[in-house]
């Protein structure tokens, strides 16, 4: 080998990628290499300053954008697999009307829908002149009116949306080809919907509150509103009528409330306020924390934050929220993480939030109370002590171990029984 | 509860990166949340080389994601999934620029950002000479700083960071040498050295 070569392995004998042989061969070199010697020093200079400038770029990893999590669902998937815990939502068949129809998802009328509200504006009309060229008859006369009406109420809606949102989606970039097929409903022209929202690139995820706030769901229409993490929610919304023009909609969640409510830093009463959202107008939200709370972004400001579900009216398909949950057997190496079988458990010593990942920038999966106890199901001691607690709905998350107390065991319940002669307490474990 | 044995060896020994490939490739979100937790880190730290921002390199990481999860069909596990993740991560960053909308590095916003991130302790850790050194990758062409952050931070062989950059191993190479060259010349007309 040249002296160019031994020089050549120099960076990658620095990120130990030489091979066993490689390495021993160049060692051997650089014991008799004063030329060498100055160059690897030189290199690992530079080695240095390019991994602490990738490592601080690495540690502000943010959690995966929830703006991806709404473009999967939209892309062409077999049914998930086994390990799936939130697979990607199946589209609409032709003709089928989702059963979680809302009032929030009507918003997305376009232009097809004007022209198809058109048409039929003109066969009702002609039907109409029709009746009128007869005033013997009546009953035609009554029955031509009604539709002329509904015909009225329907093209004004149908209007209005397109006009109100058509232009303001558009700008956003919201409307692109739709995917879904076209329905078999009453207009069958009125099925695309918008299919894609901004890249996470270059849009906020929210939509922005509507221009002119939205009226409450007509009649109080529980069917359209879900409860916390209701699931599916909903029949068919909409009031009697409308029902034959219900479209297919996309499956997204909105949040919504009566009054201005407060905007939390984390899912907890207890934490910081950072906004309001505004009454009347409808927020997206994506991310349903363990706590029943759900993650808003303000418009305004761009800050993520977190509403109760006491406060706010759930509409759309609100059941298939992401529900973080933590993945130790990737969050942590396997030579610092033990697993546990959960008989340990810490007690929480002051208010605190459990992470998805071992690390206090990572994503909080919720807050935990003072003398709340936790299951250990695992610990990583390095670079500090983390435990992998089990939460009360099953899930796991990591919590700090500077926040908790850690027991040994489980300490074994006492139960008391009715009074008997004596007074005797039963130890359960014992029986 | 936690099944103990599913924390240990959760893919029954085969290679779980290929493993959450597959997953994704029947459409399993949740295998893309432990490619992320995985690898978001490290394609975070490539691409804020590439894009000498944190900020688009943020950006550029959903992107990258969002391509991970549309072509995950398409991987046959001939490389590994870190390289195919990183050629997927370049290839992305390729794009944005063709885009525009990398821009051209602003300095000083590369200097805030490396003080705003860094704790009192780390900064009185790190020496001024690395400082240095940092201030100067970030006048390096985008080529230069890639290759240097995929040998010394993503630990990659010659050969793999050839097949990351679709060239070949002595361009690798010479990127190297080159990349030292211009880091010394940087810093010698700073009065330091390397």
């Amino acid at each position: 080998m040249t002296h160019l070569d031994w020089q050549q392995q120099i960076p990658f004998y620095i990120s130990q990628s030489l091979s066993k042989e490689e390495k021993a061969a160049f060692e051997a070199h650089l014991a008799e290499c004063n030329a060498c010697q100055r160059e690897l020093a030189e290199w690992r200079n530079i080695a240095s300053a390019v991994w602490s400038q990738a490592e601080d770029a690495a540690h502000q990893l943010p959690p995966l954008s929830q703006e991806v999590y709404n473009r999967l669902q939209y892309r062409d998937r077999p049914p998930a697999s086994r390990y799936s815990a939130n697979p990607p939502r199946p589209r609409p068949q032709p003709g089928q009307v989702p059963a979680n129809y809302t009032q929030a998802s009507r918003r997305r009328f376009s232009l097809p829908l004007t022209a198809a509200a058109g048409f039929l504006m003109f066969f009702l009309f002609g039907g109409l002149l029709i009746l009128a060229s007869r005033p013997q008859d009546q009953r035609g006369l009554e029955v031509a009116a009604q539709l002329t009406q509904r015909s009225d109420t329907i093209t004004q809606s149908i209007t209005e949306a397109a006009a109100s949102d058509t232009p303001r989606l558009s700008e956003m970039g919201l409307i692109e080809q739709p995917t879904l097929p076209p329905t078999n409903t009453v207009l069958p022209s009125v099925t695309p919907f918008p299919t894609s929202i901004p890249p996470a690139t270059i849009a906020p995820y929210l939509l922005p509150p509507t221009a002119t706030p939205l009226p409450p769901p007509e009649n109080d229409d529980v069917s359209a509103i879900t409860g916390i993490g209701g699931g599916v929610g909903g029949g068919a919304g909409g009031a009697g009528d409308d029902d034959n023009f219900d479209v297919p909609l996309n499956d997204e969640c909105y949040v919504r409330s009566q009054e201005d409510v407060s905007v939390y830093e984390y899912d907890t009463r207890d934490a910081a306020i950072v906004g309001t959202l505004q009454a009347g107008n409808e927020y997206r939200t994506l991310v349903r924390s363990l706590r029943g709370w759900y993650q808003v972004t303000l418009p305004e400001s761009f800050i993520r934050g977190w509403v109760t579900a006491q406060d706010v009216a759930l509409l759309g398909n609100c059941g298939d929220l992401w529900l973080p949950t933590a993945t130790p057997n990737l969050t942590a190496t396997p030579e610092s993480f033990v697993a546990e079988s959960g008989r340990s458990q810490v007690v929480v010593m002051m208010p605190a939030q459990v992470y998805i990942q071992p690390r206090s920038d990572s994503f909080v999966v919720q807050s935990v109370s003072v003398s709340e106890v936790l299951p250990v199901l695992g610990r990583t001691t390095r670079p500090e002590t983390w435990y992998l607690v089990e939460l009360r709905n099953g899930s796991s998350a990591w919590i700090n171990g500077s926040v908790v107390e850690e027991h040994s065991a489980i300490p074994t319940p006492t139960v008391f029984v009715e009074p008997t002669p004596g007074g005797i307490e039963i130890n359960p474990m014992n029986e | 509860m936690l099944n103990q044995d599913a924390v240990v060896t959760p893919y029954d020994g085969q290679d779980p990166d290929w493993m959450l490939v597959q997953a994704m490739a029947d459409g399993d979100v949740r295998a893309l949340n432990e490619i992320y937790a995985r690898y978001g880190p490290m394609l975070l730290g490539f691409l804020r080389a590439r894009a000498g921002n944190q900020q688009l390199a943020e950006e550029l990481l959903q992107d990258v994601m969002l391509a991970v999860w549309d072509n995950a069909d398409k991987f046959e596990g001939r490389s590994k999934v870190k390289t195919w993740l990183l050629v997927i991560a370049r290839n992305r960053a390729i794009n944005a620029h063709r885009r525009k909308k990398i821009p051209l590095i602003d300095i000083n916003d590369v200097f805030n950002l490396s003080s705003d991130d860094t704790s009192p302790m780390d900064a009185a850790i790190r020496s001024d000479s690395q400082d240095m050194v940092r201030e100067a990758l970030q006048q390096l062409p985008e080529a230069h700083r890639e290759v240097l952050v995929l040998v010394f931070y993503h630990q990659l062989t010659g050969p793999e960071v050839a097949d990351v950059l679709d060239i070949s191993v002595g361009t690798v190479k010479s990127r190297l040498h080159r990349a030292k060259e211009m880091l010394k010349g940087i810093l010698s007309q700073q009065g330091h050295a390397l």
